[in-house]
């Protein structure tokens, strides 16, 4: 399936389709590291998202499974410690909840494409581990960023 | 509408499925071994669409599973050449409830707490408080 759609793909869309799908990718762990650190995450939801995130650049669509499972922990995790960013508390619990509600939303987009990143950079016809090396790099490189940034 | 036969120039893989001895398969004439092929082909050439047909990879690190849910009309044969019994058919069973348990948990705290992130966006209180101080009222 995977060669099909590389062989569709022809001119512009074998540069285009893998760098946009990266940059997203990219793009979502920044986000998804800021939002840890908005909210100072333990050393335990930072050392999982790190673990899911190796095991979907290694196992792909694969993974997904495992990564929704443990995407729907941390958020359960933040309602039950009714966790909110320390330098904006809201008072509001429909903020809260909304907050919450986009950051679930946001882990589902940045699991999805990890997970099927790897579909999409076909047409480059990488070895399998230097596209492992690519995603991780891409992932881990932007959540460590991100969470330099201070929202 | 007439359908192409595959062409078998040996009978070899066809008596292995078939479990049909081979000297029992030369003593067939080639009209027999033509009328053969072609019920065959018809079995296996009709393809019904499902409802649901959903396979997909979980990879639990140490072992990688396959999950496949087909869903359509019962077109199948009543009788079944492989059932399992005995302890084979326990196994699973048990492997069947665990899983079934392991999915309904995780499905319960997917709703649940869709349900309870929409409840407080929309601003119901249905109980004072935080929902960790209903749970230890609860559990007092």
């Amino acid at each position: 399936m995977t060669s099909h759609k590389a062989d569709q793909l022809t001119g512009l869309g074998v540069v285009v389709q893998p760098v946009g799908h990266l940059l997203g990718l990219g793009l979502s762990a920044l986000m998804i590291g800021a939002v840890l650190r908005l909210y100072e995450a333990s050393g335990l939801i930072w050392v999982g998202t790190l673990a899911v995130t190796l095991h979907l650049a290694w196992a792909e669509t694969a993974a997904i499974a495992v990564a929704m499972v443990w995407l729907i922990a941390v958020i359960w995790m933040a309602v039950l410690s009714s966790a909110m960013p320390h330098r904006a508390p809201m008072v509001d619990g429909r903020d809260w909840a909304m907050m919450l509600g986009k950051f679930w939303l946001l882990g589902t987009v940045y699991t999805l494409l990890m997970g099927y990143v790897g579909q999409s950079l076909a047409p480059w016809r990488l070895k399998r581990t230097f596209g492992f090396w690519l995603r991780l790099g891409v992932a881990w490189g932007a959540l460590g960023l991100g969470a330099t940034i201070r929202l | 509408m007439a359908q192409e036969l595959p062409r078998h120039s040996n009978p070899e893989p066809l008596s292995q499925s078939l479990a049909i001895d081979e000297a029992v398969l030369d003593s067939l004439t080639p009209e027999q071994w033509t009328a053969i092929q072609k019920y065959i082909f018809n079995r296996k050439g009709q393809k019904h669409p499902k409802l649901v047909d959903l396979r997909f990879a979980i990879d639990l690190v140490v072992m990688r599973f396959y999950v496949v849910l087909l869903v359509g009309q019962d077109r199948r044969n009543r009788d079944r050449a492989n059932s399992a019994s005995g302890l084979t058919k326990l196994g699973n069973r048990v492997a069947a409830v665990i899983l079934l348990i392991s999915l309904n948990i995780i499905l319960s705290a997917f709703i649940v707490l869709i349900l309870y992130l929409l409840k407080a966006a929309l601003g119901i209180d249905i109980m004072p408080g935080h929902i960790t101080q209903t749970l230890e009222q609860w559990s007092k």
